[in-house]
């Protein structure tokens, strides 16, 4: 058995990138901290054993990327830099593409008519107001391009807008409140471990996500820090 | 055979077409590579290769790669007719081609032997390139046409156009009128001069529709009508004027010399000689990574082609060839359009990579499949693109849209028009090729090239060529050889046959790098090329669970399990992780390769006949052993049990023989017993009688023949051959009791108790067994109980639990009242249901000294009440012990919950034994 080539190392980058969307990340690479930091601001992580760990690449998750103000380019991009092996031609045309459906439908305040959901595509509002599970939602129509929305129904009709297909960016916004400020009093008999800041500096870095940790780690600990970073910036 | 040349003929200008055996080796060696087609198969004589390049087909092959100006001068020469013709008359008739462009197609034709230049400016034509018909659309000389005409006609000519006939001998007449024939001045007056619409008809043969058909009935001489007669009819007006002349019964021809006056003297009406100008569009310039890029898609594709059929081979449509659902099921996996799958199809078939079975109606890969996946990418991708240069197929042709709308399936049956595909296809690269750098045409424009360059390869073909231009382009950006519709470098190097240039091209330091990782979540990755051995055991071992840059395998214990079947061992299965995994082998994956080692095999079965059992283990040694028995094939699977392939009743007949008593045993491990079998039928019932009374009982009771003889038998020959008014009336009785409402117990027993008046005159056998009901035994039975056996019968089917019990009751009863002649000197059974747990206690203590069998009711722990005939085996205070009939299995009851008790009666026990 000893025709066979060398097996080699990590040559290239630390990401192999798989027609059926999934990202293999090789933790070992040393650049591969840098590398999950980018990929997981679109990709979602499905599995991590000790060596490769598996990211997906979905819908929702490259429409929370673009709503965190990432584009198109910038994940191919980041792909590109990653990937050990050429990257597969449908994969990007389908992240262009799903990406592009995000942005279309837009969720505002107007001055006249409250809440309301218009679009810069006109088909993509002809195909929501005709589907069924969304005109429910939905008040009476303003112009062609833009349609009112029952305040009680703007979650229901985001996530009815996701389930089709075409995520509405929401700029309706908020009522601002008081800040709160939350301040971490580190040193005294209470440290953060060092997975919880990275845990931390990664939640605040992305803006979201999920934090896994076993019982008992600390998940609480890695909530305040991530608040008190927040309302320290 | 070896012909001396003899030495005084020098090389060159003598050596004659056709005199191939003058040529020097190297002149031969040359033709030979120019025209492949006369060295396959190899001829076995000099004479049979001067044969080969003389005959027409091989001529035709010669002229298949030549382009538009090589063919035209070949026509010429066809023109000009002779076997010497003079250069002066071929540069007449080509016009302002310069000169070196003419000397450069002369050449081309000297290459491959279809002429010879003479010193005295000659050129000695091939005698094939002359009897290639339709040169240029212009029929034959004149001279062999005028030949064919007898004086008579040749008269008739001369007299028509208005000319003397001079001498009257044929051969001046014949020359008469190939003086004005080959007249293009006079020809051209006398059309000018003709009625428009043979002057019309007369142009348009000359542009090139050679032949005339003739009308029936002109078969006839045109020659013999009077002058004048039908001028009308412009064949007939062109014939009698010596324009045209008959070539066959019915078709005629114009002859050269009038189709060259009448096109003006230019051998081609549309003549060009010029190449065609292509019109370029500047294209960026594909960069080496594109092509490299298509290269790897194209080279994944046709391994997960492989891959995916090796694993499920594709079915074949009815008649042949992959269908398109087929091709779209593939299509995902290759991750390509449909279309360029039924192409990548057609190319791995070509390069022998997969092949479909007709017989099986399966398609699948080759074995030279596995030694493809084993090459490097560069000669993984030679293999395949080199196979499509060649391959006499379209491969586009696959899923090509039939007339019908319908794509054509890929390795279907094609019928033989590809057999230019292979030209076609270089002829196209080479246009392709030949566009300069950085810029692409559109498919009209290089089909424009490619038809110039070798216009006889693109008669006959199944689309425009622009069509198949198109698809050859489609198939080589598949490949990598253009990108874009910019040729790559991969394009040179594939056409002049360059593999080191190729795998220069294709050379990545990193091809072969690959990497196993194992996980302890039981997947392994594999990124990059693992040998194919290397995949073909995590195959065996993992299921796949993603495919693309990198595999990933997924181990469970179902793959572990057909590793194991496969003929794995632990310690093989765990080398090999230790030999390949980069990071060592995680301890879950290898607990489950050693549980499923643990318990690989704990479970065992076969097939068997059937299985022999025995008491001890020395008696199955012994049959085992003995050699009467050794036919069966009796193998041993346990100290006391055989196994043989052979059945139930051959083992038994082999065992019995043998000198063994074996018995059968039934599924739930009891004794089979076999009655001596005697065939008895069920007598039919009597016409009429049934229908008379069809829902009677007791009409069906006495309605079968032997019914008759069998009640006046039992009546001891006294019988009046009728029931007695009384038993008729106890019957009554019986039936309204138990017809009215299903009795509940109480009722019963309080009947039975006191017992029905009209019970005490009944007369009753002194053996009364139970009829039938299911039990084949001998009847014998008085008439009365033979009307309570009818009843019984009758009810049997209509009464369930108490009711049916009442009339056990009461032939339970019949049977104890006193006047038989056969009394048990035992005391009497009491006949009572106990309910009391008092007399429930006694009575069962008197049945077990008696031992009596007794009925019960029970009711058990869960609520559940059942009734069951017991044969008592000790009783307490509290607890009985018993053997449930009729499979005497023990049983403990408490007293407590038995709800009531009875003894059986002498005629029950006796039916139960």
């Amino acid at each position: 058995m000893n025709d066979y080539p060398e097996q080699t190392g990590p040559a290239g980058g630390p990401l192999i990138v798989q027609s059926d969307q999934t990202l293999l990340l090789e933790i070992d690479h040393p650049d591969a901290e840098e590398c999950r930091r980018e990929v997981a601001a679109f990709a979602e992580l499905e599995r991590s054993p000790e060596h490769v760990h598996t990211y997906r690449i979905t819908s929702l998750g490259l429409w929370n990327a673009r709503a965190a103000g990432l584009e198109a380019d910038q994940v191919s991009a980041s792909l590109r830099r990653w990937s050990r092996f050429a990257l597969p031609e449908s994969l990007l045309a389908g992240v262009t593409e799903t990406m592009a459906r995000y942005g279309r439908l837009v969720l505002e305040e107007d001055p006249r008519h409250g809440l309301v959901l218009s679009t810069s595509d006109r088909p993509v509002m002809e195909e929501i107001v005709r589907t069924n599970t969304v005109v429910s939602l939905l008040g009476p129509r303003i112009d062609l391009d833009t349609v009112a929305v029952h305040r009680e129904n703007r979650g229901r009709l985001k996530l009815a807008l996701i389930k089709l297909g075409w995520p509405a960016e929401d700029r309706a916004g908020y009522v601002e409140g008081a800040a709160f400020p939350i301040v971490l009093e580190e040193g005294a008999g209470f440290e953060l471990r060092p997975y919880q800041h990275q845990a931390a500096a990664a939640f605040v870095a992305s803006g979201s996500g999920v934090v896994v940790l076993p019982c008992g780690a600390g998940k609480t600990a890695v909530a305040m820090s991530a608040m008190a970073s927040i309302s320290s910036r | 055979m070896r012909r001396t040349v003899p030495a005084e003929v020098p090389d060159g200008p003598q050596v004659h077409v056709g005199q191939l055996w003058l040529l020097s080796e190297e002149q031969l060696g040359r033709l030979l590579v120019l025209r492949s087609d006369l060295a396959e198969p190899a001829p076995a004589s000099m004479a049979e290769l001067e044969e080969r390049s003389l005959s027409l087909s091989g001529v035709q092959r010669a002229l298949m790669d030549a382009d538009v100006l090589v063919l035209q001068l070949a026509q010429i020469l066809t023109i000009i007719g002779q076997k010497h013709a003079a250069l002066t008359d071929v540069r007449n008739l080509v016009g302002d081609l310069p000169e070196a462009e003419l000397q450069q197609g002369l050449s081309w034709l000297e290459d491959r032997h279809l002429i010879c230049r003479l010193p005295e400016s000659e050129v000695c034509v091939h005698i094939g390139l002359l009897t290639i018909a339709n040169a240029g659309g212009l029929g034959p000389p004149a001279t062999s046409l005028v030949e064919s005409l007898s004086a008579t006609d040749l008269r008739f000519i001369l007299k028509t156009l208005g000319r003397k006939c001079g001498t009257g001998r044929r051969a001046d007449l014949a020359d008469d009128v190939l003086s004005f024939v080959t007249d293009p001045d006079s020809v051209r007056s006398l059309v000018g001069g003709a009625p428009d619409e043979v002057r019309e008809y007369a142009y348009r043969l000359a542009r090139g529709s050679v032949s005339i058909q003739l009308p029936w009935g002109w078969a006839s001489e045109p020659y013999r009508s009077g002058p004048g007669t039908d001028a009308t009819s412009a064949p007939m007006w062109l014939m009698q004027r010596g324009l045209a002349y008959k070539d066959s019964m019915h078709t005629a021809v114009m002859p050269t010399e009038i189709g060259l006056a009448l096109r003006g003297g230019r051998p081609f009406l549309a003549a060009s000689f010029q190449r065609p100008q292509i019109a370029v569009q500047s294209v960026t310039p594909p960069d080496a990574s594109a092509a490299e890029a298509r290269v790897a898609k194209v080279i994944q594709a046709a391994e997960r082609l492989v891959d995916a059929w090796g694993s499920k081979p594709a079915a074949l449509l009815k008649n042949e060839g992959i269908g398109i659902r087929e091709v779209r099921r593939l299509a995902g996996a290759v991750d390509m359009p449909e279309r360029d799958t039924f192409r990548l199809i057609e190319m791995v078939a070509a390069a022998g990579l997969i092949v479909a079975d007709v017989r099986r109606g399966l398609a699948m890969p080759t074995s030279a499949a596995d030694e493809w996946l084993d090459l490097d990418a560069a000669d993984r991708w030679w293999a395949l693109a080199l196979s499509w240069l060649e391959t006499s197929m379209y491969p586009s042709l696959a899923g090509a849209l039939d007339s019908s709308g319908k794509p054509l399936p890929a390795l279907g049956y094609r019928s033989g028009f590809e057999s230019k595909a292979a030209g076609q296809r270089l002829c196209v690269l080479r246009a392709v090729l030949e566009l300069p750098s950085g810029s692409g045409a559109d498919h009209g424009a290089l089909a424009e090239v490619a038809v110039w360059n070798a216009p006889m390869l693109w008669s006959d073909v199944p689309g425009t060529p622009t069509g198949m231009v198109g698809w050859t382009l489609d198939e080589m950006e598949l490949l990598g050889l253009v990108v874009d519709g910019a040729p790559t470098s991969l394009a040179p190097a594939l056409i002049g046959g360059d593999l080191q240039a190729a795998r220069n091209l294709l050379a990545d330091p990193d091809a072969r790098a690959w990497q196993m990782v194992l996980q302890a979540d039981l997947t392994a990755l594999v990124a990059g090329r693992a040998p194919s051995s290397v995949r073909a055991e995590l195959e065996l071992l993992a299921d796949v669970e993603g495919r693309g840059s990198a595999t990933l395998y997924r181990f469970s214990q179902a793959s572990v399990r057909r590793a194991f079947d496969a003929g794995r061992h632990s310690a093989e299965i765990l080398a090999f992780f230790e030999e390949h995994a980069a990071k060592g082998v995680p301890q879950p994956l290898a607990y489950l390769v050693g549980d499923v080692d643990r318990r690989h095999g704990q479970v065992r079965l076969g097939r068997a006949g059937c299985y022999i059992r025995f008491e001890d283990a020395a008696l199955a040694a012994e049959v085992a052993r003995n050699k009467r028995t050794s036919k069966l094939g009796l193998r041993q699977i346990a100290p006391t049990v055989l196994v043989c392939d052979q059945s139930n009743d051959a083992a038994l007949d082999a065992l019995r023989a043998a000198g063994y008593l074996p018995v059968v045993e039934s599924e739930d491990g009891s004794v089979v017993y076999t009655p001596l079998l005697r065939h008895r039928a069920e007598a039919p019932l009597a016409p009429g009688h049934a229908s008379a009374h069809p829902g009677s009982a007791r009409g069906r009771g006495s309605s079968r023949p032997a019914d008759r003889w069998r009640f006046q038998l039992s009546k001891d020959g006294t019988g009046t051959g009728s029931c007695s008014p009384g038993s008729r009336a106890l019957a009554a009785t019986l039936l309204r009791t138990v017809g009215e409402s299903p009795p509940t117990p109480a009722r019963c027993e309080g009947g039975l108790h006191s017992g029905p008046a009209s019970m005490r005159g009944v007369e009753l056998p002194t053996v009364l067994r139970r009829p039938t009901l299911g039990l084949e035994e001998p009847v014998e039975l008085g008439d009365e109980a033979q009307l309570l056996a009818d009843l019984l019968q009758e009810l049997d089917g209509e009464l369930e639990g108490d009711g049916m019990d009442l009339v056990r009751e009461l032939l339970g009863m019949a049977s104890q009242y006193p006047g038989g002649a056969d009394r048990d000197e035992e005391p009497d059974r009491p006949t009572e249901i106990f309910r009391s747990r008092d007399e429930i206690t006694r009575l069962l203590k008197q049945a077990d000294e008696e031992e009596w069998l007794v009925r019960l009711s029970y009711t058990s722990a869960a609520g559940k009440s059942s009734e069951a005939t017991v044969s008592l085996l000790g009783v307490s205070d509290s607890v009985v012990l018993a053997q449930v009939l009729p499979r005497w299995t023990d049983r403990k009851y408490l007293v407590d919950r038995i709800r009531w008790v009875r003894v059986l009666t002498d005629a029950e026990e006796e039916l139960v034994w």
